[in-house]
């Protein structure tokens, strides 16, 4: 696998100044949207912002291929957030406010769950009550 | 003549120390601050938050500028040029104000390029679903939402440097986003998204991979469009299909490519069987029992129903072990009750299938025969009752009731079935 290049420090601190500016830009959008507060893009920015935070400590302490990797990270999570804001808006506006949950929060594993081993209950009882048949038809013989 | 530096060095060197380095800060502050004068934005908050921490880096310079020892002027030079980098980066956040957009540049073959089209594949899908108001299954939610885990966890391998793995990951993730799509098509009859661009930078395998779900889902439709077609068999062998391409996909996803190829060719050939049959299946409509229909017509569906029924009951005894692995407190003792479950529902659907079988070929005429179909439907009775107990069990361990023990559950659902 090829090495990574060593970025120069102004890559860096471009690459910082841009990720930092649009989670802010995120931040500020998402506290302002009254509509609906989704639990996926609040943890975006969680991560983002804690990756920056490491970025900017590493370049600290002059590691600047980490920090720059670091930065790039924190996009990706940050990116996501906007994407999803953005999704959601539209469905707000031109839509009839059904969202997709897209995060577990909504989904708690014990409804699932629970819902689940109530379909399984219900198919061995299924089989139950066709063998019962099989077994009365067969003592009426 | 005592030596005299000339004027300009000397004033270079002056530049140099600690304290012409920290009048620069604070000049710089004081510079940056004025920019925002006024503001309350977004971006004044974030250019505030780096003119605090340059008041910090500042003040920290200041303390160990007090000291004349190399690790403390060390210290004090790196938080200055600390301080200054945070205040450049501000500058450049308020010019970069003006411009439409300034992305970070992830080249082509990124591990981070393949991760934005995940994220970017994903919000197409969704927005698709609620802007065309699509019904979505429990099932084809839980699998998005793995999907976004997915991501996540690409993201925190890429922090720890597995690079390989990461990248797995996130093809992983899209073959099983496009799954998703395909599934939510069949179940509201139309086409929600277009995914195409998505496999531009795909790798090889996955590539291999995605071809044999076309070739599956294509089939799938075809079979949602034309039902009286689509026999419980060709549907079984489908439900195989789909099985075996999420195992491909969790293979490829372990870098265990031997598997994956093993898995895609057994799949792509069960898919050309089921495509077959598929097209020299005469519609259902015209079948029916009385018309025309032999006996051993009726009793290949009925086992097909019945391998159907199996089929369908180990699937979702898989999807369930997976949601509760990780999550339950005692799941791994819920998960043997769940295979044991799973084992005797099987065998209680053979022996009901055994009887059907002897029953249609007239084998009960006999006394002996007669007595044998007894016990084997006693046999089958039993069995499925065990799938019940079992079934309970993982329930009470599930969700940490205060269920009855083991041979206490036996005992009562022994005698529900005598009541019932």
């Amino acid at each position: 696998m090829a090495t990574k290049q060593q970025p120069s420090k102004n890559q860096v601190k471009e690459r910082l100044a841009t990720v930092e500016l649009a989670l802010a830009q995120l931040t500020d959008k998402f506290n302002s949207t009254t509509y609906r507060q989704n639990e996926l893009i609040s943890s975006c920015i969680e991560n983002a912002r804690n990756e920056l935070q490491s970025a900017l400590d590493s370049l600290f302490n002059g590691k600047t291929r980490e920090s720059f990797d670091r930065a790039g990270t924190a996009w990706l999570y940050a990116d996501f957030g906007r994407q999803i804001l953005e999704a959601e808006a539209v469905e707000h506006i031109l839509g009839e406010s059904d969202y997709l949950e897209l995060s577990e929060i909504s989904l708690p594993w014990e409804d699932t769950a629970a819902d689940l081993l109530y379909q399984l209950e219900q198919k061995i009882l299924l089989l139950r009550a066709d063998i019962k048949k099989l077994a009365t038809d067969e003592s009426k013989q | 003549m005592p030596f005299k530096l000339p004027k300009k060095l000397l004033e270079w060197l002056k530049q140099r120390t600690p304290e012409a380095k920290i009048d620069q800060l604070v000049s710089t502050i004081g510079q940056v601050n004025e920019l925002i004068q006024g503001r309350e934005d977004a971006l004044s908050a974030l250019v505030r938050k780096h003119i605090f921490m340059a008041e910090e880096d500042c003040n920290a310079a200041l303390v160990n500028s007090k000291f004349d020892n190399k690790q403390n002027n060390n210290e004090c030079l790196r938080r200055i040029e600390f301080g200054l980098f945070r205040l450049e980066l501000a500058k450049q956040q308020l010019n970069s104000e003006q411009k439409e957009s300034c992305l970070p540049n992830f080249d082509k073959g990124t591990i981070e390029y393949r991760a934005l089209e995940l994220s970017g594949a994903i919000i197409k899908t969704k927005m698709a679903i609620e802007f065309n108001n699509c019904v979505v299954s429990e099932s084809s939610k839980l699998q998005l939402v793995g999907i976004v885990k997915m991501f996540n966890q690409a993201i925190e391998l890429l922090k720890s440097n597995q690079q390989d793995k990461s990248r797995r990951l996130i093809e992983a993730g899209l073959l099983l986003l496009y799954i998703a799509k395909r599934e939510i098509e069949i179940e509201n009859h139309e086409s929600i998204v277009d995914l195409s661009e998505i496999w531009k930078n795909s790798t090889r395998e996955s590539q291999s991979i995605r071809q044999a779900i076309e070739a599956s889902y294509n089939l799938k439709t075809a079979c949602s469009n034309c039902p009286s077609q689509a026999t419980p068999k060709v549907l079984s062998r489908l439900d195989d299909v789909t099985e075996k391409l999420h195992r491909a996909i969790d293979a490829y996803s372990k870098a265990n490519d031997d598997r994956v190829d093993e898995l895609i060719s057994t799949s792509v050939l069960q898919t050309k069987l089921a495509a077959e049959a598929f097209q020299s299946s005469p519609t259902q409509d015209n079948i029916s029992p009385g018309n025309g229909q032999t006996n051993e017509q009726l009793g290949e569906r009925l086992s097909d129903e019945i391998d159907n029924r199996i089929s369908q009951f180990k699937t979702q005894i898989l999807v369930l072990q997976r949601l509760v692995t990780n999550r339950a407190t005692q799941d791994h003792l819920a998960n043997r009750r769940l295979d044991a479950a799973d084992k005797y529902h099987q065998a209680a659907a053979n022996m009901y299938r055994k009887v059907l079988a002897a029953k249609d070929n007239n084998q009960s005429d006999s006394e002996l025969n007669r007595q044998q179909l007894r016990e084997t439907i006693e046999k089958a009775e039993t069995l499925a009752r065990s799938a019940t107990i079992d079934l309970e069990f993982a329930r009470n361990l599930l969700f940490k009731k205060s269920g009855l023990p083991y041979q206490e559950l036996i005992k009562r659902i022994a005698e529900d079935s005598d009541e019932s």
